[in-house]
């Protein structure tokens, strides 16, 4: 039988039409779209990715926001503005084009006329759209990790979460402390992450804290983020003999080399490096019992002990029909809160006020406190620096706070399962 | 030499279904000429049938291939009927332009329907779990997979060569006006052709969905390597484009082995553009460009 059953002689015309397309496919899809209203509304842009590898993130993290935008318009609004209501505005910012992550933002800002943003959860695409926001002089609120954002100098960005450096450097130490307590010795480390920069910075930064704390890194990895397979680099891990895995990467790819690990016989710790697939309800769902005992560095958790935590996930869980609020929701509803107390405290919907209101808020109870360390309030570099890192660890199907003691919704339980 | 083995076996079982999706592209390229940018999107709705048959009526994923499989039948004839032969067989844009929008459609739909979620088959052990065969480790759903694909490329490769169909699909192929004028009715060609790359596609999404997890931008992932697999072999060889699929598994796994996991996507794209370099019609194409 001949191997060659339809033969043609492609012109390079066609294959350069090929990679043309491939690259306009790659550019991803346009925003969802979304109109504030008129009178007596404020408008706040919300960029996030909505489409790609990062959509989960991005629309949970614009449930997050448009609860407590309807959590602010019921208890009467803005009320300095005489009770003006809030409006969200999302847009997709794609998950792999921080070109248009700034480009939605421009509209959102230029032909939307939002007073504030927040956005856009992943650390590039935060990059670009917070220059627009800069450029034009309205303020961000972020839930995005990267140093690089409050190293600008930029006067307009407000970073809500801990910086990567505070949570990689918390990562380790935090792991210990909790193993500690099991006494479960943690001696070989391997780190294991995707390519993307961010997470690949704090995957190195991982691997540099472990070993100044006296631990041996056993194995580096760093895979694509498409990655369709990852039974040879769990294999060249395992045959590391590491006691613990740092894991860092998108939902689809985290769930493959847990997966892999666990089904290679690996029973220790993993240990997601803060951000990304690991704290997604996808990743709980796609591995069932293997999730219970993961661990991960988080921003955020819906169990923390704050009065009221309980009723906002709750309602979270029941109006998204979800099991628990994600770490990305719950930032996003904190800094709806923020914003509308600065509106209040400025008396004013202008961007600029808003942004000076934001430079002087403090934040100790309510809502826009609920942050580890219950306290939100920015440094003159946008830094929130009250906050704290901290541990979860998926138990019964969810992440529950494991670490530090402040924060810490249940023990750590002694070993994966 | 383990880690030689294990790379080869695994490249070699992903590469089946890189193939297979690389197969039904190269199909409708042979056939209509038509470069189809939603063939991601087929594969997205394999996945994402055979998951609502799996949670919906617990069916076994490969069981479920038995009604998936008359399924994109009918998709891929109705879409041919209705929007594909608007743009068979022309040069313009047009064709660009409407397999662009249909993959951005389907895959809008996936994120209303289905959510950005990750979503795979809940309790599936076959494609979860690894097997070991000596030194060597295997998921059964890789292995299932791949025979699949196998059988899938044998029974194309038997329509195309043994049968009517197949002498009038490649006559048509050949020359289309000579063929019509010789009784083909190039028309019925098109949407069976439609119909069987539409199909091989939702056939490699069932596989997949056994270890991938099904997102509305999964099929992007697998576009790439497909448009990969098919240039390796020569746009429109249709078993070649199977070969395809099977060198971008190993090449993968091999880069991964034996010097990076983070470059195992640079290895793939390094062999793209030396075989677009020195042999720009294919591996497998008998006839090299000037």
């Amino acid at each position: 039988m001949s191997s060659r059953l339809l033969r043609f002689h492609a012109s390079r015309g066609v294959i350069g039409a090929v990679a043309v397309a491939l690259a306009l496919a790659a550019c991803g899809g346009g925003d969802v779209g979304g109109t504030g209203a008129a009178g007596g509304t404020v408008k706040i842009g919300l960029p996030h990715p909505l489409t790609g590898v990062w959509a989960e993130g991005g629309q949970n993290a614009l449930n997050g926001a448009l609860l407590a935008i309807d959590d602010v318009n019921a208890a009467g609004g803005i009320k300095s503005l005489k009770g003006a209501k809030l409006s969200g505005v999302p847009a997709d910012t794609s998950s792999d084009d921080p070109g248009q992550a700034a480009s939605v933002t421009r509209r959102l800002v230029q032909q939307d006329g939002v007073s504030a943003l927040i956005g856009a959860y992943v650390s590039a695409l935060s990059l670009t759209a917070s220059t627009e926001a800069e450029k034009a002089g309205v303020p961000m609120l972020t839930q995005a990790y990267t140093d690089e954002l409050t190293k600008r100098g930029y006067h307009f960005l407000f970073q809500l979460p801990p910086p990567s450096s505070a949570i990689g450097a918390q990562t380790v130490p935090y792991v210990q402390d909790a193993f500690a307590t099991a006494n479960i010795p943690l001696q070989r480390v391997a780190v294991v992450s995707s390519n993307d920069a961010a997470l690949k910075a704090q995957a190195e930064g991982t691997a540099s804290v472990a070993q100044s704390k006296g631990l041996e890194v056993v194995s580096t990895e760093f895979y694509p983020i498409d990655i369709t397979d990852a039974s040879v680099m769990s294999q060249q891990v395992i045959g590391t003999r590491p006691d613990i895995v740092f894991l860092g990467g998108p939902t689809a790819a985290s769930i493959l080399v847990v997966q892999t690990l666990r089904s290679l016989g690996y029973t220790g710790p993993v240990v997601g490096l803060g951000g990304g697939g690991i704290l997604d309800k996808g990743f709980g769902d796609a591995l069932g019992d293997n999730v219970n005992g993961v661990l991960s560095m988080a921003a955020w958790n819906w169990d923390m002990p704050f009065d009221g935590m309980v009723d906002v996930n709750k309602r979270y869980m029941d109006r998204f029909d979800q099991p628990f609020m994600p770490q990305e929701a719950g930032e996003s509803y904190v800094a709806v809160w923020d914003l509308a107390q600065s509106m209040e405290d400025a008396g004013s919907s202008e961007p600029k006020d808003i942004a000076t209101a934001l430079q002087m808020l403090s934040m100790t109870t309510g809502p826009g406190s609920f942050m580890p360390g219950q306290k939100v309030s920015f440094s003159e570099s946008g830094l929130n620096p009250d906050t704290f890192p901290m541990l979860i660890q998926w138990q019964d199907g969810v992440p529950k706070g494991v670490w530090p003691m402040d924060v810490q919704a249940v023990p750590p339980i002694a070993a994966s399962q | 030499m383990t880690t030689f083995a294990q790379a080869a076996i695994t490249g070699l079982l992903l590469g089946g279904v890189y193939g297979l999706v690389a197969m039904g592209l190269s199909l409708v390229f042979g056939v209509m000429r038509v470069v189809n940018f939603a063939h991601g999107e087929f594969v997205l709705i394999g996945m994402y049938g055979t998951l609502a048959l799996y949670t919906g009526l617990h069916l076994n994923p490969f069981v479920a291939l038995l009604i998936i499989v008359p399924g994109a039948l009918l998709l891929g004839a109705a879409l041919q009927q209705v929007l594909i032969s608007r743009v068979t067989r022309t040069t313009d844009l047009r064709q660009l332009l409407l397999t662009l929008g249909l993959s951005l459609i389907i895959q809008s739909l996936a994120l209303i329907i289905f959510s950005p979620s990750q979503r795979s088959l809940p309790g599936f052990a076959w494609g979860s779990e690894l097997v070991r065969l000596g030194p060597i480790y295997v998921r059964p759903a890789h292995v299932v997979g791949f025979v699949i694909a196998v059988v899938v490329t044998g029974a194309l490769a038997l329509l195309l060569t043994r049968t009517d169909l197949g002498r009038a699909m490649r006559a048509t192929v050949d020359d289309a006006e000579m063929a019509e004028s010789s009784g083909v009715r190039t028309n019925r060609i098109y949407v069976v052709g439609m119909a069987i790359g539409v199909c091989i596609a939702c056939i490699a999404g069932a596989v997949l969905i056994t270890y991938y997890p099904a997102s509305p931008n999964a099929g992007q992932t697998f576009l790439v390597i497909a448009f990969v697999a098919v240039v390796l072999a020569g746009l429109g060889n249709v078993v070649g484009a199977f070969l395809g699929g099977l060198m971008a598994g190993l090449m993968q796994q091999f880069t991964a082995s034996f010097i990076s996991v983070e470059l195992q996507d640079v290895g793939l794209f390094a062999l793209f553009i030396a075989v677009l370099v020195l042999r720009p019609n294919g591996l497998f194409s008998r006839k090299q460009a000037a």
